[in-house]
């Protein structure tokens, strides 16, 4: 197992909104988290990455617990962590958005080459702020410096919100990509469940103060099942 | 008027408050840490070089420390003295933000001032300590008032080039994301609060070096020497001089010290003439501080030229 939680409690200070979550991610797959909004899915991305404490429980990666890692260390260990929001430095440019974010990462040399080489764009815009970005571009370059820190595990909240079709099937082909490589990815869907579903092999639904359910991601793909799980989440 | 005079002393003390301002705009517009407490990493490094290079107490003294080292170890003991007073400081604030931080490191220049008034063992109490060693020039054959001049704008030049080396390395990029946004830095991986200390004590090292260069120019410290209004002086000068770039901080502070200089240099006749220009030149500094904050033409030029 790649990553894993295993009865794992968090909130913000003496406010708890997760509890009991239990949830896996095997190498080479992807995994996606759907639900209501206000569910706890953004704060179950935010403990793994070690934006917020475990309270009770714990987290581990290949078997090692990581329980007590603030973000830096989890960044240290493996987790990529791409937040729907504050993603990426507009005040700096392209070029220094990657840079920094390979500073003191063994090999983020050769991963930032490989990241310009797949997406031209930034190449020509490298010393373009990042605030200069589209919302797509600044996505695909928030992903871009997760990746240049060579994480075990990406955790995308929700990559694809709000942006065009173009950059919703750019960013899906490269992340099927990435996980054909090894990477275990957990995707956090709010828009075009059916599409990241159809690449995904598992599935967990969260419902507010309850704990995830894991299904096999082809099942909610059955005619009127997604919405059937849904629905059921949301009442 | 004595223009040399005005020139010299410009040049002088426009040079030493310059790096405080630069060591600012490093914490300030590229850490995102707001300190309040300057003035006292200043009064560290010049209380440190006085105490080291001082004599030892004698007949009436009240102090207990002077170890009469040279100048060189006073001036090195002052950088390390400033550096120290950093990690005390640094270590348990620096993991507040905004006002707090402001809040705190004005509390800590505060206690200190109050020490430095109140523990005569220390440095003499409010007396200070006088005749401070000084460095002579004219050894060198060089006037000492040119000597001082040269000496302070070397040190200027060397905080500089300090913080540009350090501003354009991968490291200054990291400072400044954590400045853009501290949640995708640690996203990616970066210790802000270890970063936001090590810029806290790199910035604090010339200061206490310009805190020796003081204490050798004015041959005293006095705790009335390192008030707050230091603090509040060196950070009007970074927001009239634009907080963004070293250029913007160097010329803000030089243009303050002229100006401080200048009313200064006016021959009045009277002491009550001289009050009132003392109190003008305040008023004053008050009114171009609240027009480059309305106005702010630095940024209006900043964008003049981006569109050309």
């Amino acid at each position: 197992m790649l990553l894993e939680c295993k009865n794992l409690a968090t909130g913000y200070g003496a406010i708890q909104i997760l509890r009991d979550q239990n949830f896996s991610v095997q190498e080479g797959e992807i995994t996606c988290l759907l639900g209501p909004n206000g569910a706890g899915k953004s704060t179950l991305m935010k403990a793994i990455s070690g934006h917020l404490p475990v309270d009770t429980g714990d987290r581990l990666i290949q078997g090692k617990s990581f329980r007590d890692a603030t973000a830096l260390e989890a960044t240290q260990r493996g987790i990529g962590y791409v937040p729907q929001e504050h993603n990426v430095f507009s005040e700096l440019s392209v070029s220094d958005n990657l840079k920094l974010s390979g500073l003191n990462f063994e090999g983020s040399d050769a991963r930032t080459k490989e990241v310009l080489s797949r997406f031209p764009i930034f190449a020509d815009r490298a010393s373009q702020d990042a605030s200069t970005l589209s919302g797509g571009e600044r996505q695909t370059l928030a992903i871009a410096t997760a990746l240049v820190t060579g994480p075990k595990v990406l955790l995308l909240d929700e990559p694809t919100a709000g942006l065009a079709p173009k950059f919703v099937d750019q960013i899906i082909d490269w992340m099927k990509e990435l996980a054909a490589s090894g990477l275990g990815i957990v995707w956090v869907v709010e828009q075009n469940p059916e599409k990241i579903l159809g690449i995904s092999k598992t599935a967990y639904t969260l419902e507010p103060g309850q704990s995830a359910k894991r299904w096999d991601a082809k099942t909610l793909l059955e005619p009127g099942r997604l919405e059937e799980v849904l629905f059921e989440a949301n009442s | 008027m004595n223009i040399e005079q005005l020139i010299l002393a410009t040049a002088t003390f426009g040079s030493l408050f310059a790096v405080m301002t630069v060591c600012l705009n490093i914490q300030y517009a590229r850490g995102g840490m707001i300190n309040f407490g300057t003035v006292a990493y200043f009064a560290v490094g010049a209380y440190t070089y006085a105490i080291f290079t001082h004599e030892p107490p004698s007949g009436l003294d009240r102090y207990v420390f002077g170890f009469d080292f040279p100048w060189y170890i006073g001036f090195l003991a002052a950088g390390i003295a400033s550096l120290l007073f950093a990690v005390l400081t640094g270590w348990p604030t620096l993991r507040l933000r905004g006002e707090y931080l402001a809040l705190t490191t004005f509390a800590f220049a505060e206690v200190l001032h109050s020490v430095l008034l109140n523990e005569r063992r220390l440095g003499n109490g409010s007396v200070g300590l006088s005749n401070v060693e000084r460095i002579d020039f004219t050894q060198f054959g060089l006037a000492d008032k040119y000597g001082y001049a040269l000496a302070a704008v070397l040190l200027l030049i060397a905080t500089i080039v300090l913080c540009r080396r350090i501003l354009a390395s991968p490291y200054g990029r990291a400072v400044d994301a954590i400045r853009d946004d501290e949640v995708a830095a640690q996203s990616v991986g970066k210790d802000v609060q270890r970063m936001r200390f090590e810029v806290f004590l790199i910035s604090a090292l010339p200061i206490g070096f310009a805190g020796a260069l003081y204490a050798m120019i004015t041959t005293l410290v006095n705790p009335m020497l390192f008030t707050a209004e230091v603090t509040f002086f060196v950070w009007i000068a970074l927001v009239l001089g634009g907080e963004r770039t070293i250029k913007g901080a160097v010329l803000g502070t030089i243009a303050l010290v002229a100006f401080e200089e200048l009313i200064r240099n006016f021959h009045f006749e009277s002491v009550r003439g001289a009050e009132i220009a003392s109190s003008i030149e305040h008023m004053m500094t008050g009114v171009i501080f609240i027009l480059v904050l309305r106005l702010q033409p630095f940024e209006k030029i900043k964008t003049w030229r981006a569109a050309q």
